[in-house]
C-alpha cells in the first residue's frame, strides 16, 4: 500500500492528489469489508481512538465511530458539554489530557476555524502528545476532509472517473466546510468546480481558488453533471443572509420542477442533514436522481481508509 | 552624576551638530557641553564607538496590563521594556481593569512610573468604560494629566459622541485619537477580506470598512474645526483620504503599528493567532502600499502598538483569541527592515518630533543646556530577538527568534543612562 504524505489530516489543501488516490482506493477496500457478512477487521487492534466533538454532531460522529469499530480500534467520545472546557479549559489542555490517557488518534470536530491545524502544531510541542494523529471532522466554516472525500469516492464509484466532470456545489457557500474541502479535492482529482447560490452568501474573492460563479440556478444546473446541495446554515449566520427560507427555496430550492426543466438528467447530492423543502425537495432527495443514502454508506468506508492510513504513517 | 558620552553621530535635523560625530557631556541630567574630544573632568566615560544619538523615542501607543491583567504586563515591566527598545517616553492607552475614565487611574500610572527613567504619560478614556456611549470625566481626566483621549482599539460607533468628544476637549485643546472602522462590516470577522480569508474558510473584515468610516470621521472633524488623529489605518484608500484632507488644511494626522509595515494576511495561513490584531494584516499589496505612504509622509507617526496577552488569551484557536502583539523591543529593528536606513532621520521624525507635537509634549533637543532625554543606537548592528532578552511579561511576538539589523544600544534620561539588553 503507498502511503500518505501526511501525519495528519487537516483539510484536503494539505494533502497531495496522490493522498486523495491512496484514500480512495483504500476506501474501496474496506466498502467491500463492510459489505461482508462480518463487517469487521483486525486492522487498528491496540489503536485508541478519541472522537472529540466540540459541536453537536450525529451522522459524521456516527460514521467514524462505526469506521472506529469496524477496525477493531478502541473507541472513547468526548463532547464538549458537560466537560471541563465550561469550566475555561483551553484546548490544548484538553487534548493533551486525553492522550495522557494513552490514546494515539484524535478525530476532532470544532466550531473555529484553523482548530484542528493548532491542535496538530501545539501537539508537536509536548513529547508525550507528539505521536497522536489529528484527524479534522470539521473546523468552522474551514474545511471538513472527509466529507470531500465520501463526496469525491461516491462521485467516482457512480460515474466511474471524477476526471472532466462539472460539479457544482449550491447553496450557502460561506458558512460551508463542505464546500472549502469540496473544492480543492475535485479540483485535484480534474473536475470542473461552479458555485452557485444568493451573492449574499458567496464568499468574496472565491473566485481566486479557480472556480466559477453561476447565480442563475437553471443555468447552473443545466450545466452539470452532478449538483452538491448544501445545508442552509442558519446557526451560523451573524445577520441574516436573505429575507426568508421561504424566499430561498423559491430561488434556489431544487425540487421536481426544477429538474423537469433541464434538458438532461443530473445527480444530486447532499451532505445532510437536509432542511426538506428548503434547499431541497422531499421527493427528490428520496428519488433515482439521488445518492444521498449512497454517501452516507460511502462515508463509513472512506473513513475507515483515512484512520487505517493514518494509523500506518510511521513517525 | 556626570556622564561623558565619546564618539556620537547626532541625527537629529533640528540640532546644530546634526551629522556631526561629537562628544555629549551631561551634568546633573542637563547637557553641559557638546564638541569634539571634550575633556573628561570627573565624568564616566562610555565610548559610543560612533553610534548614532537622537532625541529620545516615544512610542504613541502602548498598552499595559495594570491595574487588572497584571498577568500580562505590569508597569514596571512596561517601563522595562520600553527603555530597552530604546524609549524614552510613552502614552499609554486607557486599556485596564478599571480603565483610566476616571482621575484615580492616571494617578496610579503617575505613582507607580515616577522613580523609572522612562516618561509614561496617560490617555484617558474618550466615554465611560470605553463603552461608546457617554462621555468619560474628560476634563478632570485632563487635570490629572491625561494629555489625549481615546477608546484605544474600539472604534466610536456613535457619530455624535465623537463629535462631542472632540468639541468637548476643545476648551482644554487635547487631542482625540480614534481607530475608524465600521462596526457591521467588521462584525464577525478577524482577518482582512481577501485571497487567504477564503483559503481560510473565514469572514473577512474588507478595507473599505476603514474608507467609509474614516470618510465619516473626517467630516466630523471638519464639522467640529477641531484636530483628530486616526490610528492604525491599515486601508491605503483611507490614508490617502486622509492625506487629501490634510492638504486641505485639516488638523488630522495617522499613526500606524509597525508590524502593519512587516506582515501581510499571508502570514496567517498557519492560524498562528500571534499575526491577528486589529486592524487585520492586509494584502501583500497593501502592505507594500502602506511602507510607500510611510516614506512619502502620508503616516506621520510610527508606534509599536504593544498590546501584551498572556497565553490563556493568545495560544488558543484563532478566533478565540484576543487581538494584539508585543513589540516594544522589536520596534526599531522593524523600522529598520521595513524602511530601510536610507533616510534616516526622516523615518527618526516619525517617532521622536511628530507624535510629540501631536500630543503638545517638548521635543528633547540635542544642544548646550538643554534636559537630556537621548536615544543611542546602531542602525548597522545585527541581532536577533529570543525568548531571554523579552522583558514584556508577555511573550505573544511573532518576532521571538527573528534576526533584525539595526539596534537601540540605549537611553540617557531623567538623569540616568540605561543600558539596553538587546
Amino acid at each position: 500500500m503507498s502511503r500518505l504524505s501526511t501525519e495528519h489530516l487537516l483539510g484536503i489543501k494539505y494533502i497531495t492528489e496522490n493522498d486523495i488516490h491512496t484514500l480512495l482506493d483504500t476506501a474501496a477496500s474496506f466498502k467491500e469489508v463492510i459489505n461482508r457478512p462480518i463487517k469487521k477487521v483486525p486492522s487498528l487492534r491496540d489503536v485508541t481512538v478519541a472522537n472529540v466533538f466540540f459541536e453537536n454532531s450525529t451522522r459524521t460522529r456516527l460514521s467514524f465511530e462505526l469506521a472506529e469499530k469496524r477496525l477493531s480500534a478502541d473507541v472513547v467520545n468526548f463532547s464538549a458539554s458537560g466537560s471541563s472546557v465550561s469550566k475555561g479549559e483551553t484546548l490544548t489542555d484538553t487534548v493533551n489530557n486525553i492522550l495522557a490517557m494513552k490514546v494515539d488518534m484524535v478525530v476532532m470536530r470544532h466550531q473555529n476555524p484553523g482548530a484542528c491545524v493548532f491542535l496538530a502544531n501545539e501537539l508537536k510541542k509536548y513529547p508525550k502528545s507528539a505521536h497522536a494523529r489529528v484527524v479534522n471532522a470539521g473546523d468552522g466554516t474551514h474545511e471538513h476532509p472527509t466529507q470531500a472525500l465520501l463526496d469525491a469516492f461516491s462521485i467516482r464509484n457512480h460515474f466511474g472517473r471524477i476526471e472532466g466532470l462539472n460539479v457544482l456545489i449550491v447553496g450557502d457557500i460561506m458558512h460551508s466546510r463542505v464546500a472549502l474541502s469540496n473544492i480543492y479535492c475535485l479540483q485535484k482529482l480534474g473536475a470542473n468546480v461552479k458555485l452557485c447560490g444568493p451573492a449574499t452568501l458567496i464568499p468574496r474573492h472565491i473566485e481566486t481558488l479557480g472556480v466559477e460563479v453561476e447565480y442563475d440556478l437553471h443555468k447552473a444546473l443545466q450545466w452539470c453533471d452532478v449538483a452538491n446541495v448544501l445545508r442552509i446554515q442558519l446557526e451560523r449566520q451573524d445577520i441574516k443572509y436573505f429575507p426568508s427560507l421561504r424566499e430561498y427555496a423559491m430561488q434556489y430550492g431544487i425540487n421536481r420542477e426544477v429538474l423537469n426543466r433541464l434538458d438532461k438528467q443530473i445527480t444530486i447530492m447532499h451532505p445532510g442533514p437536509i432542511n426538506r423543502g428548503v434547499e431541497l425537495d422531499g421527493d427528490i432527495a428520496d428519488s433515482e436522481h439521488s445518492i444521498i443514502l449512497e454517501q452516507v454508506e460511502n462515508g463509513v468506508a472512506v473513513r475507515m481508509a483515512v484512520l487505517y492510513c493514518l494509523a500506518s504513517v510511521k513517525e | 552624576m556626570n556622564i561623558l558620552f565619546r564618539n556620537v553621530r547626532v541625527v537629529q535635523p533640528e540640532s546644530a551638530w546634526h551629522g556631526q560625530t561629537i562628544d555629549i557631556f551631561i551634568q546633573d541630567g542637563i547637557i553641559s557641553a557638546i564638541g569634539k574630544a571634550l575633556p573628561d573632568g570627573d565624568a564616566e566615560v562610555i565610548d559610543m564607538n560612533g553610534a548614532c544619538v537622537s532625541a529620545g523615542w516615544f512610542d504613541m501607543s502602548v498598552r499595559s496590563g495594570e491595574p487588572g491583567f497584571e498577568y500580562k504586563e505590569d508597569l514596571q515591566s512596561l517601563c522595562s521594556a520600553a527603555l530597552d527598545g530604546g524609549f524614552t517616553g510613552v502614552l499609554l492607552m486607557p486599556d485596564g481593569a478599571p480603565c483610566t475614565d476616571h482621575k484615580g487611574a492616571v494617578e496610579l500610572v503617575y505613582r507607580r512610573t515616577m522613580h523609572s527613567p522612562l516618561r509614561v504619560h496617560s490617555a484617558g478614556a474618550l466615554s465611560r468604560e470605553m463603552k461608546g456611549e457617554e462621555l468619560s470625566e474628560m476634563y478632570d481626566l485632563h487635570l490629572a494629566g491625561s494629555i489625549a483621549f481615546t477608546d484605544s482599539a474600539r472604534p466610536v460607533k456613535n457619530a455624535k459622541l465623537l463629535l462631542l468628544a472632540m468639541q468637548y476637549a476643545q476648551s482644554f485643546r487635547r487631542p482625540i485619537l480614534c481607530i475608524s472602522m465600521d462596526a457591521y462590516l467588521a462584525k464577525g470577522a478577524s482577518v482582512n477580506e481577501g485571497p487567504e480569508a477564503v483559503n481560510l474558510g473565514m469572514k473577512g473584515i474588507p478595507a473599505f470598512a476603514e474608507d467609509i468610516s474614516v470618510n465619516r470621521d473626517l467630516q466630523i472633524a471638519a464639522y467640529a474645526g477641531t484636530p483628530l488623529h486616526f490610528m492604525n489605518v491599515t486601508s491605503p484608500a483611507a490614508v490617502d483620504q486622509i492625506a487629501a484632507a490634510r492638504e486641505k488644511g485639516a488638523g488630522v494626522s495617522v499613526s500606524l503599528g509597525v508590524h502593519y509595515l512587516a506582515f501581510s494576511d499571508q502570514k496567517l495561513n498557519t492560524f498562528d493567532s500571534n499575526y491577528k490584531v486589529f486592524p487585520p494584516l492586509r494584502s501583500e499589496d497593501m502592505r507594500r502600499e502602506l511602507v510607500r505612504r510611510v516614506k512619502e509622509g502620508q503616516i506621520q507617526i510610527l508606534t509599536s502598538d504593544h498590546t501584551p496577552e498572556d497565553r490563556e488569551h493568545k495560544i488558543i484557536e484563532f478566533e478565540k483569541a484576543a487581538y494584539g502583539i508585543t513589540g516594544l523591543q522589536t520596534f526599531f529593528g522593524v523600522v529598520c527592515q521595513t524602511l530601510g536606513t536610507e533616510n534616516l532621520e526622516k523615518t527618526l521624525h516619525t517617532f521622536t518630533v511628530a507624535p510629540r507635537q501631536l500630543l503638545g509634549l517638548e521635543v528633547p533637543r540635542i544642544e548646550v543646556d538643554a534636559e537630556a532625554e537621548l536615544t543611542f543606537f546602531d542602525p548597522e548592528a545585527v541581532w536577533t530577538f529570543t525568548r531571554e532578552k523579552n522583558r514584556s511579561r508577555s511573550e505573544n511576538s511573532p518576532f521571538i527568534g527573528t534576526e533584525f539589523k539595526g539596534k537601540p544600544l540605549g537611553v540617557y534620561t531623567r538623569r540616568q543612562w540605561v543600558r539596553s539588553g538587546l
